[in-house]
């Protein structure tokens, strides 16, 4: 659709491993696995799944960060594929990257205004050491940190001032698309909160839409508007976020909202342990994702993709049993 | 405090410091709990709150130096853990108190097979158990906590072997002996939540089943909401709160562990905003006199700022707190 901000469709991207030294067939793993969706502007996707679904490698795949295997990326409307190089300019002005560990994400030998501005002065936008400054003091404002911090260097502060900074350079750019690679799982709960915050509060100050990559479906439920629950490098259930709740339909869904443990007494809600863990996805799998880990496995599971069925609207789910 | 049943661990005005890079930092500051056999307690804080101090400190495990126990004593079964010789500390680490780590990558040793790594509890504690019988043992503990294929498992190394399996194999080494102390610092911290879900689950259950006292370290509310008797909160080195899980959760009395429970997103909770904690954790050197929350609290007064706040006091059965406020 013209519409949308950012449309993907069937993208995919393999790792190469060689599963034997000198013969053997070469392998792939398949870290995102055909995986369509688009973004509108303003909306917030939230991505959840466990370590090894492919959620961030769907996000790098989207800043080009990795080159997509197979599959399209349209960028209001236009395939990145055939994108000229004023027009990739554009795009990475737009779609701006926040990463996962505050600690590593920046330089440790430069300062809060170097880190900020980098982009700024690659892209040939302001040039005056005033105007960069000016810029800074503003971003850092914006993010909730004091100017004075212009000069300082990343060790001097904690991990949630950190990710402020980080949040800070992505917003360099006024991009339209944020990318948020678990920006709050290195940080503490009081902190966590305050920078949950901050991004609801630019999201809807810039009119920015996000993705939102998070292991905590908790944080996921608060911050998007469209869940994707993704296992083995697919998606498995698509849901506005209380629909999810309120009609799961993938039994992975099920399994990963009971799994969470609630800060509450008294209310026990059913738990369902899941056997074993997530396998790497290595080699074309037949039949569903989730067939070796499933309780309500059938026969069926190894033998059909599962069909996407209409759970409620604008839910589906990836299931035979949905 | 008052436990009826009978003290497994009694820590007496406890301050633990640190000297780091030529400053002295205090890491826990005089404090006091006790540990009834079978119990579970639940240590909650935030990183650098001095929760994994304190609980090791039962292991008399810190490097000392630059650790200094300023103050205090721990009673561990009618033991002065602190006035013991080495020796005399050897026989209770592992043998009376297992310890199930947070990180299985780093506690587990990678050049060593997994099934060895158990066998050393076995035959550091119990020398005159014949061999056969330490295998046979092991691969019992290894389907105990839930390991597939025990036989082949025993000969693999830590790599081999997925996060939720290598932590497994560390609460097999922690329980080998019947331990009467479990304490579990962050057990589930590096892994999913699918799988920490199993990995609780089985803790429970072990708990349950071999009557062991149980301490947990961990940040996540959640966690200590289905799994604990009863809570300690602590924040920058100081018990804030210390009650039964069911009243802290219904009525939590201390403003940090008001403020900690509310900017959790829950399942509950619809979008807008989250109520936060403004400000962040000091560091240690930065501790200013009064209270150490004072700085970020909503309800703070003058008082506040100029006193530390009195030792926990009672304020329901059960239930107790240090703040000004009550």
């Amino acid at each position: 659709m013209a519409s949308d901000l950012l449309a993907v469709k069937h993208l995919k991207k393999y790792f190469p491993v060689q599963k034997n030294m000198f013969f053997g067939k070469k392998a792939f793993i398949h870290a995102v696995d055909g995986i369509s969706f688009a973004i509108g502007p303003r909306q917030t996707i939230g991505l959840v799944g466990e370590s090894g679904c492919g959620k961030t490698t769907l996000g790098r795949t989207l800043v080009n960060l990795e080159k997509p295997t197979a599959g399209e990326i349209y960028f209001k409307g236009k395939n990145t594929a055939d994108f000229k190089y004023s027009e990739w300019y554009e795009y990475r002005k737009s779609v701006q990257f926040i990463f996962q560990d505050p600690y590593s994400s920046l330089n440790p030998r430069k300062t809060v205004l170097d880190i900020v501005t980098t982009s700024l002065r690659s892209s040939n936008l302001l040039y005056s050491k005033k105007k960069l400054a000016g810029r800074t003091e503003e971003l850092l404002k914006l993010v909730g940190l004091s100017t004075q911090y212009c000069h300082h260097y990343p060790h001097e502060f904690s991990g949630g001032q950190r990710q402020r900074i980080s949040i800070a350079r992505a917003l360099a750019l006024s991009p339209e698309l944020l990318i948020c690679d678990e920006p709050v799982s290195a940080l503490d709960v009081s902190i966590q909160a305050q920078v949950l915050n901050l991004l609801n509060g630019l999201k809807n100050k810039f009119n920015l839409s996000l993705i939102f990559i998070s292991h905590d479906l908790a944080v996921v439920k608060h911050v998007s508007d469209m869940i994707f629950v993704m296992y083995r490098g697919k998606i498995v259930e698509k849901a506005p976020g209380a629909s999810l709740f309120a009609h799961t339909g993938h039994p992975y869904s099920k399994a990963l909202i009971s799994a969470i443990p609630e800060p509450k007494v008294g209310k026990s809600k059913e738990r369902i342990i899941l056997k074993g863990d997530v396998s790497t996805p290595v080699g074309e799998m037949k039949g569903c994702c989730f067939q070796d880990r499933c309780y309500m496995a059938q026969k069926i599971c190894k033998k059909q993709e599962p069909p996407a069925k209409q759970v409620a609207k604008e839910h589906t789910a990836f299931c035979h049993f949905a | 405090m008052s436990v009826t049943k009978k003290d497994l661990v009694k820590v007496n005005n406890l301050s633990i410091g640190f000297t780091v890079e030529e400053q002295y930092i205090q890491a826990v500051d005089s404090v006091s709990f006790s540990l009834g056999q079978g119990e579970s307690l639940g240590l909650v804080g935030e990183s650098g709150c001095g929760k994994s101090v304190t609980a090791m400190s039962i292991l008399k495990l810190l490097p000392i130096p630059p650790g200094r126990i300023e103050k205090g004593s721990i009673v561990f079964n009618g033991k002065n853990i602190l006035s013991l010789a080495p020796k005399e500390l050897y026989g209770i680490r592992g043998k009376e108190i297992g310890v199930i780590f947070q990180e299985p990558m780093t506690s587990l040793n990678p050049v060593k097979r997994v099934g060895e790594q158990v066998a050393e509890a076995l035959t550091i504690h119990l020398p005159e158990m014949p061999a056969d019988k330490v295998r046979s043992r092991i691969l019992a503990l290894f389907k105990e906590v839930g390991l597939p294929n025990q036989e082949d498992i025993y000969g693999m190394y830590p790599h081999s072997l997925s996060g939720g399996m290598r932590q497994r194999v560390v609460i097999a080494i922690a329980i080998a002996c019947n331990p009467k102390l479990l304490i579990a610092d962050e057990p589930t911290t590096a892994l999913d939540v699918t799988i920490q879900a199993q990995i609780m689950e089985l803790i429970e259950s072990l708990h349950k089943q071999y009557n062991m006292a149980l301490i947990l370290i961990t940040h996540n509310m959640g966690l200590v909401a289905t799994t604990c008797d009863r809570v300690i909160v602590m924040y920058a080195g100081r018990f804030a709160e210390v009650a039964a899980v069911k009243d802290l959760f219904k009525q939590p009395l201390h403003p940090y562990t008001n403020g900690l429970l509310q900017s959790i997103p829950t399942l509950d909770t619809k979008g807008g905003k989250l109520s936060s904690i403004k400000g962040t954790v000091p560091h240690p050197s930065k501790f200013l006199p009064g209270c150490r929350f004072a700085p970020r609290c909503p309800d703070r007064f003058k008082q506040c700022d100029q006193n530390t706040p009195p030792p926990l006091k009672e304020h329901k059965k059960g239930h107790w707190v240090s703040c000004w406020l009550y």
